[in-house]
């Protein structure tokens, strides 16, 4: 049963990877600008066997972390503080608000003239992408705490620090957590954009840099590799997150 | 001397370009030391904002609330509440519950657990230390909250309709476990509720409400026999007292539904 269950969850999976094999083989659409499933395999195990991989998407990696990494750092206080501040929440509400819908890959011309090619360029664009995602969360759901139980705390003679960061941002975790899980899938997003254009490595360069030079398997293996890399954040975030509400019940 | 004094409160709530609605007129109450206090009435008549204001939740518009001879300011572990939801802190075991108020007290560790395994027991939660407050029953919940509440050791308990989200049996069990932590250790007690039965028969004074504007309509001293279970509820005098009070709240609460109407 559980095979069977295995066997339907992957089928559309399978499926896809036997279009894509036989697509090309069959002449259906050019063998060069979509190379069958089994070339570009033996692409990624080339990449994965000479460095390529690991020596670019090391540096990519440590860009993410550290962008998402400081976008929590400082998105999780400042939205908690602005649902507990009224004068916060009046000078960085109007802000918040206006940068939210902005697309950020909008900044990569002006933070590649800034910062230039090294990681702060992309690190700055990844932190400003997901801090307002994690603001917000954290800021809807420091707000939609029961105050009664904030009273409660303070009935125990917590002051407003401990009220607001260690009952409002705990009680509001499932909010907060869930708006990480959307910066996390939006980081990729800004991390493989900017490297197109402002990089000298990373995944992302090294897609571009691939087509460019026409080795079209070594391009589309690279693009399994940055869309695994992402399936396995979300789902190891995903475990994180259950683990730790696991109070839900 | 009175433990807790409401001296002419008044409050009103205000809403832009509307006139003031006046949830509390001039309320004046003095309760002693040791007294089990309701505050009873319909829904509206402001009985849980006079709570939140003794609570120092809600700030003072005028008049004054004395505790133990000083004003209100805000919130105090002198004054501990238990609420109608419970108000526990879901991600927080029962035991971790149990301790919040502790954690910042002074005292060896051991003795803080020895404080908390006490109230586990008193509240007869042994074995459930360690289930977070999602995997208990509504009584269940309600028991680590008067725990928690008890374990800093209040001057005064405020209760704002702590049972109101529980069915009648639970009900009945939480007010002899109510009784009986307050045999074990007598404590000023101010308890709001719309149930006539339950202030009869917890109460030592019931403070009658009446809404629009909320002020005490009277207060009506209960003298019954020691309650040692609820036998004495089935005696003449707790039916007077509480066709009494009903007849008193009956008529307020219906003219709040033709309010409403």
């Amino acid at each position: 049963m559980r095979l069977l269950d295995f066997a339907v969850r992957w089928s559309p999976l399978a499926l896809l990877a036997l279009v894509w094999e036989l697509v090309p083989r069959l002449g259906l659409v050019d063998a060069q600008s979509l190379p069958p499933l089994s070339v570009v395999a033996a692409a990624l195990w080339q990449l994965l066997a000479d460095g390529t991989i690991l020596g670019n998407g090391v540096p990519s990696l440590w860009r993410l972390v550290a962008g998402l990494g400081l976008a929590i750092l400082v998105g999780v206080p400042l939205g908690a503080v602005m649902a507990s501040s009224r004068t916060v929440n009046i000078v960085v509400a109007p802000l918040a608000r206006a940068l939210y819908p902005m697309p950020k890959s909008a900044l990569i011309p002006v933070l590649l003239l800034w910062l230039g090619l090294g990681d702060a360029s992309k690190i700055t664009l990844i932190f400003l992408g997901c801090l307002l995602p994690v603001l917000m969360s954290s800021y809807n759901g420091v707000r939609g705490v029961d105050k009664v139980m904030l009273w409660s705390a303070r009935s125990f003679g917590r002051g407003w620090f401990d009220v607001v960061f260690g009952v409002a941002v705990r009680a509001a975790m499932p909010e907060v957590l869930a708006g990480i899980r959307s910066a996390l899938a939006l980081s990729f997003v800004l991390l493989v954009s900017s490297e197109f254009l402002m990089a000298r490595n990373g995944l992302g360069y090294m897609i571009s840099f691939l087509g460019d030079g026409g080795a079209y398997a070594q391009m589309f293996a690279m693009v399994i590799v940055v869309a695994t890399l992402g399936f396995v954040a979300d789902r190891l975030y995903l475990m994180m997150m259950r683990r730790m509400l696991a109070w839900r019940g | 001397m009175s433990q807790i004094v409401f001296d002419h409160v008044r409050h009103g709530y205000r809403v832009p370009g509307k006139p003031e609605m006046l949830a509390l007129s001039d309320i004046s109450l003095s309760v002693a030391q040791g007294e089990f206090v309701s505050l009873l009435g319909p829904s509206g008549c402001g009985k849980s904002t006079l709570l939140y204001l003794l609570g120092g939740f809600v700030p003072l518009q005028s008049g004054q609330i004395l505790m133990e001879g000083r004003p209100v300011t805000g919130p105090g572990p002198d004054r501990g509440v238990v609420f109608q939801n419970f108000a526990l802190f879901p991600w927080k075991t029962v035991r971790q519950n149990i301790a919040y108020g502790l954690e910042r007290r002074s005292m060896p560790a051991r003795e803080r657990a020895e404080i908390v395994q006490d109230f586990i027991d008193k509240v007869h939660l042994r074995g459930f230390e360690d289930s977070f407050p999602s995997q208990l029953s509504g009584g269940m919940r309600q028991r680590v909250a008067i725990a928690r509440t008890l374990a800093v050791k209040p001057k005064v308990l405020l209760m704002d309709e702590p049972f109101g989200a529980l069915d009648a049996q639970t009900r009945e069990i939480m007010h002899e476990e109510l009784l009986g932590l307050m045999r074990a250790t007598p404590m000023t007690t101010i308890f709001v509720t719309h149930d006539v039965r339950e202030a009869v028969y917890l109460s030592n004074r019931v403070a009658v409400m009446s809404s629009r504007p909320g002020r005490i309509k009277e207060v009506v001293s209960i003298d019954l026999p020691p309650r040692e279970g609820p036998a004495v509820m089935k005696s003449a005098a707790a039916g007077d007292y509480v066709e009494y009070l009903w007849s008193q709240v009956k008529t307020d609460a219906a003219h709040a539904v033709e309010a409403v109407r």
